[in-house]
Formats: C-alpha cells, sequence, structure tokens
C-alpha cells in the first residue's frame, strides 16, 4: 500500500492509502519499551511488582555500545518513568519514546509514500497525487470572518465569496468532490484551525479531513543555532496531507518531492515531515535505522563525556576552521566546496559515539549515513541536469547539515560532544591540507570558510584531483569571472559577505542585503536590480563602466524612498523574547501585536514598519501608514554601500591600468 | 582539605555548599589558589560556562566535564572519584525535566559525604533553590561596586588591525 498519512491513537496504529476511496488501515499496537538494570537484584522488589502487573519478558537486546542483559516490559511511557523515578535514575531505558506508527512500518521494513519493493533509497519515485490549493485573501492575524477563498485543483479555478457559512459550505463541497491527497495552503497552520471551528458552530464539514478527524500538533517555541524559533501549532487531517507552504521551511527549500523523499527516508507521514526541523527529521532516519537494525533507542542521554583537562578540552573544543580575506574584488576566481564535508567525515573516519573507546568497530552513524551520502551525491549530480530532483537534493542538504549539529545536541539519541569535536578537529586538518595542497600548486588561497575554499590560479582540476584523492573527500568547483568579498567597519575582510559572477552568468551572493530575511522589500529588491546589472559584466573593467548607471540608480532609489508605499518598508524578524528590557523596534513590535490582539511567543515572526526611529515607534506591517525616511535611508545607504565597494575597487583597478585589484 | 574561596567563606571536604556569586568574585578566588594544584579538581559545567574561560589553567589543576543534561550530571556525580567537585549550575538542563533538581540535589549531597562539592550559580533560580535545600550551607556575596558607566561608544566597530590591513600578508592564518 502507498501510505500517505499515518498515526496512532487508542492503542492502535492506522494508515491512509493514497488516492480517491483510498484505504483506511487500523492494527493493534500496545506499546513497550526494553530495560537494563545495572544491579538488578537490588530492584527485586520493582521488578516483581511490574511482572504483577504487565507483561515482563527476560531478554537480551542491542545498543550501539553492546548487547546488555534486561528485560521487555509490555507499558507505556509513563511506566518507564515510573521505573527511573524507583530506581534514583540508576535503570537504563530503551524505545519507550517511539513513534509506534514508526516502529510498526519499521519492524515490516515498509515507509510511507512508495510503491512495494521500492528502495528508500532511490531518487526515482512517482509522486502521484491529486494536489488542490487553497488560499485565503483575507489577514490571517486580523480577527473577522474569512471573506475570500481561492481554490484550484485539476485545471479548475473557483474564487469563493459571499458570506462566511456560504464560503465553508462550498469549500467542503469542492473537497469531498475532488477528494486531492494534497492540500496545499498558504498559512494552512493558522488559517484551518479558524476554518474548521467556525464551520463546526455552523455545523459544516469542510472536508479537510479524510475521516472528519484531526490530530492537534502543539506550537512550542524552542532554541536552534543560536535563535529562538517557533513551531506554529497545527491540525493535521486524517488521511490527507496538508501543507502550509508559507511556513513549511521543508517545503520551501524542496518542494512535494522533498517532503515525500523526507518521509520515506524516515518513516514519519509526511504531513509531519513537512513541519519538522530538519535536526528532527535526521533524528527519526537514525530511529528508523536502528528500528531495522534491531539497535534498542536510549530513551535518555545519560552518557557523558569523558573526563579531560582543561587544555584538552581548548584544544578539542575549538570549532570550524575560517581564514580572513582581504576585502577586495578579484577576477576569475575558483571555489572548491567540499560536498557534504562533516557527514562525509563522520563515513570517512568512522565516527560514532562507541567507536570513540573502539575505533576498529564499525560505527553506527557511518553505517547509517553512507546511504545518505550516496544517495545527495546522486540527487546533487542528477540536479543539474533535471530540477526535479532540486527538492530531493534540498532536503538531503539539509538533513546531513544538520547531521553533524545532532551529534552534539543534548538530546541527540546517537550523539555524542566527542563525535561533535573530533569531526570539526578532522574538518580544520582537511582546510589546512586543502590550502597548502592550492599554494603547493601555485593558487593564491584568498579565502576558506569551514568546507570552501576560494583560491585564484591556473590548472584549477589538477587542484580538484590532488585535493580529493589526498583527502579521500568528493568536491565541487564553481568558477566567477569575479568575486567581492566585502570589507567589515574596521576595513578588514568579512568571513560571510561576498557575492560574484559565476561563469555561467548567475550571480551568488551571501550575507548582504537582497539575501537577509530581514531586509524591507523596497530596498532588498533595489539591491537586487544593482545586482543584475553587475550580473551583465563580465570583466572588471564593465564593472567600471557601470558606475556612472549604478550611482544614479541609488539617487533615484533615495527619492522615490518617501513614495514608496509602507509597505514595501516592513522589517520581519523572530522575536526572541516577549519581555524586551532596552527600547528597541521588536519591544514596540510586540507591543502593537499585543494591542492588536495577537498571541505571539518567542520565535514567531513579526513584520514591522519603523515610523519614528528615535522613539522607536512602529506600525504593524499590515497597517502601515507612514515611515521614518532617515532611517530608511540610513538602511538604503547601507545597501548600497555593498554594491559601491564593488564599483569603486573596480574603477581604482581602471586607473591603476589593469584588469586586476 | 580546606580552601577560601573568598575571606569570608571557607570550603571543607565532606560538605556541599551551594555558592551564590560573581563569576569574578569566585574567579579569583579559584585562580592562583594553592591549595587548588594538590588535589584532584573536577570542573562540571553545563551547555554554556561563564567560568572556564577565565580560570587560569596555570594557577588550578584542573579536570573537567560537561553535562548537557540533568541525567548526564546524574552520572559524573556517580563516577566522580575528586577530591573537589565544582558544578557550575545550568538551568536550562532542567527545562523540562523540572523534577530532576531534587534528584540532582541528593546526588550532590551524597558526593558531598567525601568530598568537596561546591553548586555554584551567579544568581539563583528555582532549581537552583531546589538543590541548595540539600547543601550544608548557602553562601551569597554581594558583587563588588559596579565601577561608573563609560562613555557609549561609537558605531565605528572594533578596529582588528590599529597598524593598516596586513597587505603583505601572503598565506592566510586559521581565526
Amino acid at each position: 500500500m502507498w501510505i500517505l498519512d499515518s498515526c496512532s491513537r487508542n492503542g492502535e496504529v492506522e494508515f491512509w492509502e493514497r488516492g480517491r476511496g483510498g484505504r483506511h488501515f487500523a492494527f493493534p499496537a500496545h506499546p513497550s519499551f526494553l530495560l537494563h538494570l545495572p544491579d538488578p537484584h537490588s530492584h527485586w522488589e520493582l521488578l516483581e511488582g511490574l511482572g504483577s502487573r504487565y507483561r515482563v519478558e527476560e531478554c537480551r537486546f542491542r545498543t550501539v555500545y553492546g548487547e546488555y542483559e534486561g528485560f521487555s516490559v509490555h507499558a507505556g511511557k509513563e511506566v518507564a518513568g515510573a521505573v527511573e523515578r524507583q530506581t534514583n535514575y540508576e535503570a537504563q531505558i530503551y524505545n519507550a519514546d517511539l513513534r509506534p506508527d514508526q516502529c510498526w512500518m519499521a519492524d515490516r521494513g515498509v515507509f510511507p509514500c512508495s510503491e512495494e519493493g521500492e528502495s528508500r533509497f532511490s531518487p526515482d519515485f512517482a509522486c502521484p497525487l491529486l494536489e488542490m490549493e487553497i488560499s485565503v485573501r483575507d489577514n490571517p492575524f486580523a480577527p473577522g470572518p474569512v471573506t475570500t477563498l481561492e481554490v484550484s485543483c485539476d485545471g479548475r479555478k473557483e474564487r469563493l465569496g459571499g458570506s462566511e457559512r456560504v464560503i465553508l459550505s462550498d469549500i467542503g463541497g469542492l473537497i469531498r468532490a475532488f477528494d486531492p491527497d494534497v492540500i496545499l495552503f498558504p498559512q494552512a497552520d493558522v488559517w484551518v484551525p479558524r476554518l474548521v471551528s467556525r464551520a463546526r458552530g455552523y455545523g459544516i464539514d469542510t472536508g479537510i479531513s479524510r475521516s472528519g478527524r484531526f490530530r492537534k500538533l502543539s506550537g512550542k517555541s524552542y532554541w536552534s543555532y543560536g535563535r529562538t524559533e517557533f513551531r506554529v501549532g497545527a491540525l493535521i487531517p486524517d488521511g490527507r496531507l496538508l501543507v502550509d507552504t508559507r511556513q513549511s521551511f521543508h517545503y520551501r527549500e524542496s518542494g512535494l518531492p522533498g517532503i515525500l523523499l523526507g518521509a520515506r527516508l524516515t518513516g514519519l507521514p509526511p504531513n509531519l515531515t513537512s513541519r519538522f526541523t530538519s535536526g528532527t527529521l535526521i533524528s527519526a532516519y537514525e530511529t528508523y535505522e536502528a528500528l531495522r537494525r534491531g539497535i534498542a533507542v536510549p530513551y535518555r542521554k545519560s552518557d557523558p563525556e569523558a573526563v579531560r583537562g582543561f587544555a584538552a578540552l581548548k584544544a578539542a573544543d575549538r570549532g570550524g576552521m575560517m581564514f580572513q580575506p582581504l576585502p577586495g574584488l578579484y577576477p576569475d576566481v575558483h571555489e572548491i566546496d567540499f560536498t557534504s564535508l562533516y557527514p562525509s567525515l563522520i563515513v570517512r573516519d568512522n565516527l560514532s559515539p562507541e567507536t570513540l573507546a573502539c575505533p576498529e568497530k564499525e560505527g553506527f552513524l557511518p553505517t547509517v549515513l553512507a546511504p545518505l551520502l550516496a544517495l545527495r551525491k546522486e540527487t546533487k549530480s542528477r540536479k543539474g541536469k533535471d530540477p526535479r530532483y532540486a527538492g530531493m537534493d534540498g532536503i538531503l542538504k539539509w538533513m546531513l547539515v544538520t547531521c553533524f549539529g545532532y551529534t552534539g545536541y543534548r538530546n541527540a539519541k546517537f550523539g555524542r560532544i566527542e563525535v561533535h569535536e573530533a569531526i570539526t578537529g578532522h574538518a580544520r586538518e582537511v582546510l589546512l591540507q586543502s590550502r597548502d595542497i592550492a599554494e603547493e600548486l601555485g593558487f593564491t588561497v584568498l579565502h576558506g570558510i569551514v568546507d570552501c575554499l576560494w583560491v585564484q590560479g591556473a590548472r584549477v582540476a589538477d587542484l580538484k584531483t590532488r585535493v580529493e584523492k589526498e583527502t579521500s573527500l568528493h568536491s565541487v568547483v564553481e568558477a566567477y569571472d569575479w568575486l567581492v568579498f566585502l570589507p567589515m567597519a574596521d576595513g578588514s575582510g568579512a568571513y560571510n559577505r561576498y557575492y560574484g559572477r559565476l561563469a555561467d552568468g548567475s550571480m551568488k551572493i551571501r550575507g548582504i542585503a537582497a539575501r537577509r530575511g530581514d531586509t524591507p522589500s523596497y530596498i532588498r529588491a533595489v539591491q537586487q536590480e544593482m545586482l543584475e546589472m553587475l550580473r551583465t559584466a563580465r570583466t572588471i573593467p564593465e564593472i567600471a563602466a557601470l558606475g556612472t548607471s549604478l550611482r544614479e540608480r541609488y539617487r533615484e532609489a533615495r527619492e522615490n524612498l518617501t513614495r514608496a508605499p509602507p509597505g514595501t518598508m516592513a522589517i520581519h524578524r523572530q522575536v526572541s523574547t516577549l519581555k524586551y528590557r532596552h527600547a528597541c523596534p521588536e519591544a514596540s513590535a510586540v507591543q502593537a501585536c499585543a494591542a492588536e490582539g495577537i498571541a505571539l511567543s518567542p520565535g514567531m515572526e513579526i513584520g514591522y514598519v519603523v515610523a519614528d526611529a528615535r522613539t522607536w515607534a512602529v506600525e504593524l506591517d499590515w497597517k502601515a501608514t507612514r515611515i521614518d525616511v532617515g532611517y530608511y535611508r540610513k538602511l538604503l545607504e547601507k545597501a548600497w554601500d555593498e554594491v559601491r565597494f564593488v564599483v569603486e575597487e573596480a574603477e581604482k583597478a581602471g586607473r591603476r591600468g589593469g584588469s586586476t585589484v | 582539605m580546606e580552601f577560601d574561596l573568598h575571606p569570608s567563606v571557607t570550603l571543607r571536604t565532606g560538605t556541599f555548599s551551594a555558592v551564590v556569586a560573581s563569576g569574578e568574585t569566585v574567579l579569583s578566588g579559584l585562580n592562583d589558589n594553592p591549595v587548588l594544584q594538590r588535589f584532584l579538581f573536577l570542573f562540571v559545567s553545563g551547555n554554556y560556562s561563564r567560568l572556564l574561560s577565565g580560570i587560569n589553567r596555570r594557577s588550578v589543576n584542573i579536570e573537567v566535564r560537561r553535562a548537557f543534561t540533568a541525567f548526564q550530571l546524574l552520572q559524573i556525580l556517580r563516577e566522580s572519584y575528586h577530591t573537589i567537585v565544582w558544578v557550575e549550575h545550568d538551568p536550562s538542563l532542567y527545562e523540562g525535566a523540572e523534577e530532576m533538581a531534587a534528584q540532582v540535589g541528593e546526588g550532590l549531597r551524597q558526593l558531598g559525604q567525601g568530598s568537596l562539592v561546591v553548586l555554584y550559580a551567579p544568581s539563583p533560580d528555582p532549581s537552583f533553590e531546589e538543590m541548595s535545600r540539600m547543601a550544608d550551607r548557602i553562601f551569597y556575596l554581594a558583587s563588588p561596586a559596579a565601577p561608573p558607566p563609560r562613555p557609549r561608544a561609537g558605531r565605528q566597530g572594533r578596529v582588528r588591525y590599529p597598524g593598516g590591513l596586513p597587505r603583505g600578508q601572503k598565506t592566510l592564518e586559521g581565526m
């Protein structure tokens, strides 16, 4: 069966097939966990008590560290928690917090979104799903009824209007008539709970759920990579894939093929892969793999790092390697980029929690990441020729990116901080080794960040071959006609703000206003237009020749600032807290949301326009009527500085009478 | 064994002490303390440490372990064989595992029967207070008077190369 959705409730796992009239299956699934007691005799009373209430069987089970003797206890997580408390947390518990539907599939070697006999690691799979797109024109954060709803499915487009009751009745009729497998809906996780609640009030079924039932996914704020993030709560319909196309990171990055591949790899239903973070997906993937291999999954992260001397800790815990570039404009640059460097090092160097003590043992992490890496190499090479593979490549890229960070995550089931440090240590060696090879072959090394090296010189193919041979790592090379490394405020080179024209005529930009998520759309559009002009310049004299028109564009943009609609000046940022101690625009925006009755949580994104920078007065983006012109002129000037630098560098080179800088 | 963390605070073997003090106060008590050179000293931090970077590694003979969950901290306490165990409190260890604070407190108390155990925090929070209930002694050390505020710096940013950019640089050095 082609599983489109799955869940567990009331002691059963449930599965829905795709397609009109797709079948619904339910199987009994009783919770159980594995228990290992370092000294079982000292806990005989506990074992006796457990045995009198639940089925308890003596067993041996495998963990990544080896085999343990223990017990299989046929009871749920609450009982596992009680066992922990009663043993003063000496009990080691496994498989207590797994998703029953994922376990059911892993036990039987089946996985979602696949025909029978397909390989999980094949990029060639069909997506035979009927899609419906729904969008609501109204503001999702403004109270009041829904006034307009647009629906398109199977080539037919409908615009639903009238009273809210009529709209909800009509949408229910359309969904039942088409019976789509997938609903693509911007802000679905905000709208659907509201639509379902209103429809219930009118006694109408929206038809969004194939069974009429929904599962609730709670919203939560969490800390990730130094930022507070927020996952909005959701109502997940039974038997149908509902994608919030606005909020789903994986949909935006990888589209439907990426979400389906994520489901195939992790054993999670696509409704969840579209909403979960990449870290949760890699964790679910490792769990599915562990279950497939008969390896027990620890319930608690209780294995701490080993005792180390202060100096050893300082030497090990140093993070990624970076070189500092000299700011400037450089012609004919090559970027050598190691594909999925960190996961490749995990595989190459057999880095896993259990191999720290026994390096000769085949590690769990390298074993399970190897097929994922191979699949990524395949999708990466195919996407250049066939864009259908770009989405799959996207989700694999993010899963592999996070698999490294996940080794150091405090709750990682198969992580350990020493593995994390070993990976960065090996990566530092790889970058230094590559720099040495490049310089030995006569290249000038301009810049390097963790897994990338920017060089100038001839015969880059030789460099690539030599680096790959000596590091046993796969790399890709990109050629730039020109590349600029921007300066920091003190004049030294910025590590992560650069852009340039690639040999294929496209631009690659990093860290500048056009790329930043909080740049107002007006300023982004102006800088993008300037970058588009720069894209036409293949050489440095050609850049210099664009100086006049670029300056003219900046002057125009500066003058037109006062006439631009205030909404185009909206700054979108995630709020890290709801209690700011100092006056700042985010604090004012939080207050403005509260005044509008919008319930905020840390990590949510807010949009605001700065109306007065002296007092940090702001207006919410959808109600903005005025802007602080001086404030936005400064933002525009900063964006212009990023372009002006390249023009001035090109003009300087022209005055020196050469094309090099 | 005993050592003076502060003129008014003497810590002894066989006790579990909870200390609330500024980082500077604690570092001045730890660094260059000759007593700490002679004994096995275990420094346990959490996800982040305010003290670790300020400890002079030449003046203190310490070993380090980091606990990223309360369960790991409990395990570290169980495995500890050191004369002095200094635990820098990290409240994030107890987020979602609030009930573990009492367990860790009990672990610290038990360890304190044979070692010198300190639970340190710059300011108390609910999980610290839960654990410090098990302590033999609790010290609150007032911070030294703050110096007058310095005039606000301009927005030029830090000058990395005051003498000009290293134009002659041939080989890039890792940062």
